[in-house]
């Protein structure tokens, strides 16, 4: 349906932040990966309509959980990477690699 | 409670059940840090996100398709009025030309909310462009030559791959309803106005402004229809 994926900088984040969870990435933990690690909350909305773009794409696969008190017995939807997912994000990681070849600006850089 | 059925009914509009349900858990685990008025705030912001695109694409759609409807409608039949054919080129003209008009709906909207990478949304506007073009310059006949030419290789193209043929289907599929309604909005319209032109009678012309607003909803529904994986976690339904 649509063109070869291509990742933005959001979704990248998102692909990473899901990996580092494993099997507890959902929508809620996700999105506190994302503030813990960048110091930037994303907003809910543009979480949940990445989430749903990356499905499509093929990039990540959901499942449901099971349903919990905490919750008001609604279940969870956890996220996985797919196989297309990690290529996609390799892909994107060596292109970022491969521009900062040469540049000492992450030693320079006081941040 | 009730707020939450209420929550979770507001968000199955625009997702399927079973992903607004999740939705809802999430806000509810964080509701104890944000309250009740947190949750609302949220809830309102992921559907305004959810909602944003179609909006604005059914907005540009019907404007463009109005806009088209209004140019294609004075071109034929107070421009080139004095030296329409007849008889049988005549009929086929005026398909040619309500098909256009109709795609100029559908054209706006699938390119706004799917993107122009999108198959359908492809074919949409390629055949928007031939009709218009014909439409508008049907009486050169280098035009009409060259617009054949690129309709049948357009055509023989879609058939040799399955997604585009799909596409192609999709649209065919979605003109024919679109045309229905069409129909259905001219039929109703002159019922209502009677002897009278359905422009001089308002509820008959807001009856066939309706039938063109809902154009764009044709597109929106043979979309879902022919692709359901496209809609938001339709995986999981």
């Amino acid at each position: 349906m649509l063109a070869p994926a291509s990742l933005g900088e959001f979704e990248q984040i998102i692909l990473l932040a899901i990996l580092r969870l494993g099997d507890f990435a959902y929508a809620v933990t996700i999105r506190e990966e994302i503030a813990h690690c960048t110091h930037r909350e994303p907003a809910r909305g543009a979480l949940y309509t990445s989430l749903d773009r990356l499905e499509e794409k093929g990039l990540v696969a959901s499942r449901i959980g099971e349903p919990t008190p905490e919750r008001g017995g609604r279940a969870k939807r956890f996220f996985t990477v797919t196989k297309a997912g990690r290529v996609a994000l390799v892909n994107a990681q060596r292109a970022y690699q491969k521009l900062l070849k040469g540049l000492d600006i992450l030693e320079t850089s006081g941040a | 409670m009730r707020n939450l059925v209420v929550a979770e009914w507001l968000l199955s509009r625009y997702t399927t059940k079973v992903c607004a349900v999740s939705i809802i858990g999430d806000l509810i685990e964080d509701r104890h840090e944000s309250g009740s008025i947190g949750f609302w705030r949220a809830l309102f912001a992921i559907l305004w996100c959810f909602v944003w695109r179609r909006t604005l694409a059914f907005a540009v759609a019907v404007v463009f398709g109005l806009i088209c409807f209004d140019f294609l409608h004075n071109l034929m039949y107070s421009v080139h009025a004095t030296h329409l054919p007849s008889g049988q080129s005549r009929i086929l003209l005026d398909c040619i030309c309500l098909a256009s008009i109709l795609l100029s709906f559908g054209m706006a909207y699938t390119a706004v909310r799917y993107g122009v990478k999108d198959t359908f949304a492809q074919q949409v506007i390629a055949l928007w462009g031939l009709t218009s073009i014909l439409s508008a310059y049907w009486w050169m006949p280098v035009v009409m030559v060259a617009v054949t030419i690129l309709g049948v290789s357009l055509m023989l193209r879609s058939f040799f791959s399955e997604p585009t043929r799909q596409a192609l289907l999709a649209v065919v599929v979605a003109l024919s309803f679109a045309v229905a309604v069409y129909w259905l909005a001219c039929f109703f319209a002159q019922n209502l106005a009677g002897s009278h032109v359905p422009v001089f009678n308002n509820l008959a012309f807001y009856v066939f402004v309706l039938g063109l607003a809902l154009q764009p909803t044709v597109y929106s529904r043979v979309h879902d229809m022919f692709w359901p994986s496209m809609r938001t976690g339709a995986s999981l339904s």
